[in-house]
């Protein structure tokens, strides 16, 4: 006799939920420590000038830039009867691994390696948005903090990957089985979505038998949606966040551009030692971050803004 | 709100590698790292007056 198995649902399961959230964030830091850190780097040692490297960063980075737009989308449109959210989860991880697919066999030129890079990371930004959407949605109150501290890690655990990882994989295995490394990761990473349902009685795919849950039938109103943006967006502490904002990203998009330059040409340093700097620094940093978080809860932002 | 900074921040990430590639050809490593602190420097007062008049500020109480 066949045992009866039947897979937990996010909504049901504490543990698949953190670990489909880390998992799905690991999947979203990949592709930057690739484009980012590893890439860049690489074209660096390879010959490419400063300005080539830097439209690269910034052509790549710019889909992060439209979350904005890709958030109203997925409150007015979905397919309701696999979930609030898991859909387009599934389309959006679907588009990165079918983009690393077709990177592994673009050739290797400025144009095709932002272009292509930069549809990557269209479908990572939209993953990033429904797995936020996904995460506010399933996660009860008392679980976000450290859901967050999950996700924080999975995508540091991705940039890493995509960073140091992607480096000596593109040192050994080149541009092409880089590529289709990080579609093979991409893939299992999206057996996740698949498998695990947001709540029991709903459809796995389309074509499946289940129904719409009561939760995934309601609808957000776009325009109470951005009525509420703009309300908060006009008082003078989102403006001030705004542009203080500028000068420090703007710094950030400067100095990530030019690292990867001053490291190989400047200081000789091979591909691999600057990524994996990079990595070191950035999980360093991190630890640090969710170390003295705490004590920062206990002295107050006043003074944790002088101690920065 | 909160994606509304993400926004603008990854724009601002963006902007930053595009004004990198314009000035790159005009000034050394050294010179753009300069710049790029002074720049960093700038955002100092905004979030110094961020965080000295809009947090940790009691809410306004509401007579009863």
């Amino acid at each position: 006799m066949a045992a009866n198995f039947t897979l937990p649902t996010l909504s049901a399961s504490r543990a698949w939920r953190f670990a489909t959230l880390a998992i799905m964030y690991s999947a979203q830091g990949l592709p930057f420590g690739l484009f980012n850190i590893a890439i860049p780097s690489w074209m660096a040692a390879g010959g490419y000038g400063a300005a080539e490297v830097a439209s690269f960063i910034g052509i790549v980075s710019l889909p992060w830039s439209l979350k904005l737009i890709v958030a109203p989308l997925m409150d007015r449109w979905g397919y309701r009867p696999m979930g609030y959210r898991r859909p387009w989860v599934i389309g959006a991880q679907l588009g990165v691994f079918l983009s690393f697919v077709i990177f592994g066999f673009i050739p290797e030129e400025l144009l095709w390696l932002s272009a292509v890079g930069c549809q990557t990371n269209i479908f990572a930004a939209t993953q990033d948005v429904a797995v936020d959407g996904l995460a506010i949605d399933i996660l009860p109150e008392q679980d976000r903090s450290r859901a967050n501290g999950f996700m924080f890690g999975g995508q540091y655990v991705g940039i890493s990957l995509g960073a140091s990882g992607g480096g000596y994989a593109l040192l050994h295995l080149g541009l092409q089985g880089v590529s289709l490394l990080s579609a093979l990761l991409m893939i299992l990473v999206l057996m996740f979505p698949i498998l695990l349902l947001e709540r029991s009685g709903e459809r796995r795919f389309p074509w499946s038998a289940g129904k719409t849950s009561p939760r995934s039938a309601l609808t957000t109103s776009t325009g109470e949606l951005v009525k509420n943006t703009v309300k908060a967006l006009i008082v003078p502490a989102s403006i001030i966040l705004l542009l203080a904002q500028v000068g420090s990203r703007v710094a950030e998009g400067i100095i990530i551009s030019h690292l990867p330059i001053y490291a190989a040409q400047t200081m000789g340093l091979d591909d691999t030692t600057y990524n994996d700097f990079s990595t070191i620094g950035g999980i360093l940093a991190a630890v640090l971050g969710v170390a003295i978080s705490p004590w920062f809860d206990k002295i107050g932002s006043h003074k944790g803004f002088w101690f920065t | 709100m909160g994606s509304v900074v993400a926004t603008m921040s990854n724009l601002n990430y963006s902007l930053g590698a595009f004004l990198y590639a314009e000035i790159s050809g005009f000034f050394d490593g050294n010179q753009v790292l300069l710049f790029a602190a002074a720049l960093g420097a700038t955002a100092l007062p905004l979030w110094y007056l961020l965080v000295t008049r809009y947090m940790d500020t009691p809410q306004p109480q509401h007579d009863t």
